[in-house]
């Protein structure tokens, strides 16, 4: 029982580690974003649609981007989104195309975290699961009436 | 408290084989037919076990050989074969993680009925989170390796009882063994090491006991002498750069692997790190899973302090490296970690049920404990098959038939001895696949499959064909993309067939397209236009003035040849898409993405007659009858029907790709 007792005491403190981790992060977390989730994840909701992004890659067909979330960080190699599917992490690299919606061209200090941002691009041949960006469109914030 | 554990009654063993059944059944339901884009290498790893070769870093050899068993078995393609893998040892996870959960719920936290319900509960919960059935039905490493998992520490516990060196033997060899499907499982030995010091420290007096770890571990590990063995077949460039034929390249394609991903953020990212892991925990258990987990967590301690130990040292590792990965679908990488988070919430639950059993008998008095036990044991279980319903439509990958579809009318299409160029890498095997498994059109040739560094001379007096862009902004990157200079920087890049949109696909990968590259350009304009069904559609400045559509009668599956006439009032970049019934073909630029190139290099196309001239596929999955076939600018409600088509199915799916396939 002596022994038990020692190692639920120490197994105690690393729950409470675990715990005030998860709490500590949760904390930094609301004070950026609020009670919120759309730090992690993007929620269009049901009005908003697909944004549309003006001219597919190359012109080939599907208009669609690869992604659309809102800037978590940026950092010379590149940007984590939160989409709605979770943070996705996109490498950029010296051909990256970083545009606002009427075509201006933009660098990743112009990018802000909260900018919402359509992504193409391609998974990068060789570096596993890395997609590199093409091109990053900063879309322009939704209006109110349609969250 | 209890220092043994009991072993699992027959009951039990009865219980996990019946989870095992239902979660197979659900998988097999919405298994993946065939190839998929929903992992980025899950064509490759559906094709590496059939030609016995090597995989991506780390190699997988163990995933390697189990999934060549399944492709030895007489349904389906080579690839459906081993999608069903995943299912057969995601299923047997499940029941392994009952198992495990019987042997560890406290007899004396409740009673036998309420501990099966718990772990019953925590294994389907587990079984249909949305993450891991989406790995459960298509070719990973993932599903397999949560059964590796489950049958270590199923050995563990067994030698927990018998502490016979035998049974650590075969705890060590199954350890050895789980490496082969994924490395990361190495981060577990801490936490083995700690339960076995816990557990029985004389033990490591005893000489036999280290010789039965040592060579069990040893023995499964060896089956990473299948690197070097198989070094020589690899055709991947980046994979070459590292090729695991010397003792630094064997660290370089295993532990040394994607440096880039590893501890990737800086430590003042920590916090944010944890709530990103914590999301996807509240996305994979929802906000019940997630607090039944935390109770559980002190409830293991309390009630199996060693074997809290073991799972929270394995989870805590696991959780802090990962965290601090890079990858692209981080999701995936979580699964050992939500496998042990699912043993939290067994132990969470059972607490939960315990005090209501208590309440009950309380409020209703002693009579009514018996009632409540069974009842609440049932509630659990239906509340556990909650998440069937509410993820099924997005696991369900059944109708997932356009890699294959495309493929199939691509082998049909191209000509004698022409060279089609794809993605290189794990990327290629969407095309590899067919002709490493089946031998499909050995004429044809696939530049990135045979020759790593592919040259403009082995290209040389044969048609060219591509389904990646080479040029511009949509052309495949990165270290091991095909060369820049493969073909001329003007060539022309003329779509021919256009498949279907792949769901999961990214960049090129949801634009499944194959292109005739040309020197000259292709006839665009034409003076006059005598379509078969006449239009005169307006989209603004642009008239769709007909179309030919043939075949009106088609299999499904096959490809529809379609030529549309447009006047162009000015240069406009309209999207056009194709739909049958309220099924998208295709989505594309009006001009096939070449008519600003040819306006201005060719002839003018203002006020002129533009044709496109394209093939496209009718997916499988459309049921016989009659359909509309329209076109239209996607989501408008101003599409017009050019044709009334009839689909017919002669031709099973699987047996026409096989038969396609050369099989």
């Amino acid at each position: 029982m002596a022994e038990n007792r020692w190692q639920i005491a120490v197994g105690a403190l690393v729950l409470l580690g675990m715990l005030l981790a998860a709490t500590f992060s949760l904390g930094v977390y609301v004070g950026r974003h609020g009670l919120s989730r759309e730090g992690l994840r993007y929620q269009p909701g049901p009005q908003a649609g697909q944004p549309q992004v003006p001219g597919g890659p190359g012109g080939a067909p599907g208009p669609r981007p690869d992604l659309i979330g809102r800037l978590r960080g940026a950092s010379p190699q590149g940007l984590e989104l939160a989409t709605q599917q979770g943070p996705r992490f996109v490498a950029l690299n010296e051909d990256t195309k970083l545009e606002s919606m009427q075509g201006d061209p933009l660098t990743v200090e112009d990018l802000k975290p909260g900018d919402l941002l359509a992504v193409f691009g391609e998974f990068s041949v060789g570096d596993g699961r890395e997609l590199l960006a093409t091109r990053v469109v900063r879309l322009p914030e939704r209006p109110p009436d349609r969250p | 408290m209890d220092r043994r554990l009991s072993p699992p009654s027959r009951l039990d063993y009865l219980l996990a084989g019946l989870l095992s059944l239902i979660a197979f059944l659900v998988y097999r339901a919405t298994l993946t037919p065939s190839l998929s884009y929903l992992s980025p290498d899950g064509n490759e790893l559906a094709t590496v076990p059939y030609v016995l070769g090597l995989a991506h870093s780390p190699g997988y050899p163990l995933y390697t050989w189990l999934g060549k068993l399944f492709t030895l078995l007489p349904f389906g393609d080579v690839a459906h074969r081993v999608n069903l893998m995943s299912a057969v040892l995601g299923a047997l996870a499940v029941g392994g993680l009952y198992l495990l959960l019987v042997q560890l719920l406290h007899p004396r936290a409740a009673a036998p009925a309420l501990r099966r319900a718990a772990a019953t509960a925590a294994a389907l919960a587990f079984a249909f989170t949305p993450t891991y059935w989406s790995q459960a039905v298509i070719a990973e490493v993932y599903a397999p390796n949560m059964a590796m998992i489950a049958l270590t520490l199923l050995a563990l516990l067994r030698w927990e009882r018998t502490r016979r060196d035998r049974d650590f033997f075969l705890f060590a060899l199954l350890f050895g063994l789980s490496l082969g499907t994924h490395l990361s499982d190495l981060g577990f030995a801490p936490a083995f090491a700690l339960f076995v010091l816990l557990t029985a420290p004389r033990a490591l007096k005893r000489p036999t006991w280290w010789l039965a770890g040592l060579a069990g571990f040893g023995l499964g590990a060896a089956q990473f002498l299948w690197l070097p063995l198989k070094a020589g077949t690899l055709v991947d460039r980046m994979m070459l750069a590292r090729a695991p034929s010397t003792l630094v390249g064997i660290y370089k394609y295993t532990l040394g692997a994607f440096p880039q991903f590893k501890f990737a953020f800086p430590l003042s990212a920590l916090p944010d790190r944890v709530v990103v892991y914590l999301d996807l925990l509240l996305h994979e258990f929802s906000l019940l899973g997630v607090l039944l987990g935390v109770i559980g967590l002190g409830a293991l301690l309390l009630r199996r302090p060693r074997h809290y130990y073991l799972l929270v040292g394995m989870y805590l590792v696991h959780v802090w490296f990962f965290i601090q990965y890079r990858a692209f679908d981080l999701e995936v990488f979580f699964l050992p970690a939500h496998f042990l988070w699912a043993v939290f919430v067994a132990f969470g639950l059972l607490e939960a049920l315990a005090g209501l059993e208590a309440l009950a008998a309380l409020a209703l008095g002693a009579r009514a404990r018996r009632p409540a036990r069974y009842t609440l044991a049932l509630a659990a279980c239906l509340l556990a098959l909650l998440p069937l319903p509410l993820n099924w439509s997005q696991a369900d990958r059944s109708q997932d038939v356009a890699v294959n579809d495309f493929y199939a009318n691509v082998w049909a299409l191209l000509p004698p001895q022409s060279a089609l160029l794809t993605q290189g890498g794990v990327f290629g095997y969407d095309a590899f696949y067919w002709q490493l498994v089946y031998g499909t059109r050995s004429d044809v040739l696939l530049p990135a499959l045979p020759i790593s560094n592919p040259s403009p001379a082995d290209l040389q007096r044969r048609p060219l064909f591509t389904t990646t862009a080479l040029q511009g902004r949509g052309r495949a990157r990165g270290p091991g993309a095909l060369p820049q200079d493969l073909v001329p920087a003007d060539a022309w890049q003329v779509p021919v067939l256009l498949g279907n949109p792949a769901s999961e696909g990214f960049g090129a990968r949801n634009r499944l397209v194959l292109f005739e590259i040309r020197q000259d350009p292709p006839q665009m304009v034409v003076d006059q236009a005598q379509p078969q069904i006449i239009i005169g559609a307006e989209y603004g400045p642009v008239t769709l003035l007909g179309a030919d559509v043939e075949p009106l009668q088609v299999e499904s599956g096959s490809a529809l040849h379609m030529r549309l006439y447009w006047r162009l009032q000015s240069l406009e970049r309209l999207q056009v898409e194709t739909r049958l019934g309220d099924q998208t073909l295709e989505v594309h630029e009006l001009g096939l993405g070449l008519l600003a190139r040819y306006d201005a290099q060719v002839e003018p196309v203002r006020g002129q007659i533009v044709v496109e001239d394209y093939w496209v596929v009718v997916p499988s999955t459309v049921s016989p009858g009659n359909w509309d076939l329209t076109i239209g600018p996607p989501n408008s409600p101003i599409a017009v029907t050019l044709a009334r088509l009839q689909v017919v199915d002669e031709e099973e799916a699987m047996q026409r790709w096989l038969r396609i396939a050369g099989k």
